[in-house]
């Protein structure tokens, strides 16, 4: 089943994947849905104002960087803080879905984690 | 460009009416680029022109909820900006007011520098410019703090809360502006540290206190006059308590831009 991402989780899969390394708002996209194979879908229209919001908070910086061929291409790269966040954030992302996981246990509707 | 990409870019234009002229074109721009970048990347997968710009759109989604989007974006950025202005403009004449302070009337100078009364009758040329390097280095030391903790806008808000200082500064320390300089360096502490203001604002009153016993100012009145200045002094604390607690409550009910 493919999903659209909530809203509240895009900066932190936005950090997480430029903790990999710089990346493009497409490329980011593209990332999440690779990773999620494809159960997940993130939209541009969501992806580039969160993009915006992170520069705003100095978690990532964005460069126009010209291309051969076509349009520049804005390539956003964590900054220390944004690493720092990255990492607090994936931690509360995942103690929450452990938590959802084993609340879910104990009322019956799936295993226990 | 292709006109499914243009017609969809007019729409945002339409719902980006909030923003300034300005802004407004650099936020199109931008968003024209993105979408560029997506059909030039759909193309290279092998797609038409048309199905190329199609799937760029629907990759983006509806162009009113971008441009909601795009708007609620720079109306957050707008309130950090304006908080940082006014955080700025608020504590440098509070940092700069105390840093001052300690330098010429906390008795610190008399600690550091136990000879500074005698200098000062021998050669008083030489030692106010040594005052007047300290004052240089606490202008210094206000852009230091200020610009740390409110970088956006610092530079600006330092310039009014300069001319704020400049003005006022012929007054004197002395009676009501010493009550405006605690009360303005609670805000400023307030707005910096919303959420445990009041006990920075009171570990800042204990050391300036213990600064104050040091220099024997800490006595206790024994004449109507005296007991009349340290409740004039008392009311400077309590300004500076009471004003860095309402500013965090109020900087509590609205709550600095959270994080998306």
């Amino acid at each position: 089943m493919r999903r659209e991402l909530p809203k509240g989780d895009l900066p932190a899969l936005i950090l997480a994947v430029l903790g990999a390394g710089p990346s493009h708002g497409y490329a980011i996209a593209r990332e999440v849905e690779r990773l999620s194979e494809n159960a997940l879908h993130l939209r541009e229209g969501s992806l580039y104002p969160a993009l915006r919001v992170l520069e705003q908070d100095g978690l990532i910086v964005g460069a126009w960087q010209p291309q051969p061929k076509g349009a520049d291409r804005k390539v956003y790269a964590l900054t220390e803080a944004g690493a720092k966040e990255a990492q607090k954030r994936t931690q509360e992302l995942k103690d929450y879905a452990t938590l959802i996981h084993t609340m879910l246990g104990r009322i019956g509707h799936a295993p226990s984690a | 460009m292709h006109h499914l990409l243009k017609n969809y870019l007019a729409v945002v234009a339409a719902h980006l009416s909030p923003l300034p002229k300005a802004q407004r074109d650099e936020e199109l721009w931008e968003l024209r680029e993105h979408l560029l970048n997506a059909v030039t990347v759909n193309r290279e997968q092998g797609q038409s022109e048309d199905e190329a710009a199609r799937a760029a759109l629907e990759q983006f989604g509806a162009p009113d909820a971008l441009g909601d989007n795009i708007v609620w974006a720079w109306r957050r950025g707008e309130l950090i900006r304006k908080r940082s202005f006014w955080g700025a403009a608020v504590s440098t004449p509070a940092v700069l007011g105390y840093l001052i302070y300690l330098v010429a009337g906390s008795g610190l100078l008399n600690r550091v520098w136990p000879s500074f009364n005698e200098c000062y009758l021998a050669h008083p040329a030489y030692t106010m410019a040594v005052i007047h390097g300290l004052f240089f280095l606490c202008y210094g030391l206000t852009g230091m703090i200020v610009g740390g903790v409110f970088p956006k806008q610092a530079v600006k808000g330092l310039c009014l809360g300069l001319a704020f200082f400049t003005l006022v500064q012929p007054l004197g320390l002395d009676g009501g502006l010493c009550w405006l300089v605690f009360a303005l360096t609670g805000a400023a502490v307030g707005v910096a540290f919303p959420s445990r203001a009041v006990r920075i604002v009171c570990v800042g009153l204990v050391v300036v206190a213990l600064l104050w016993m040091g220099r024997g100012g800490l006595t206790v009145p024994t004449q109507p006059r005296q007991f009349l200045f340290r409740l004039e002094e008392t009311s400077w604390w309590l300004a500076t308590i009471l004003s860095a607690w309402a500013v965090s409550r109020w900087r509590g009910r609205h709550a600095r831009p959270g994080r998306v």
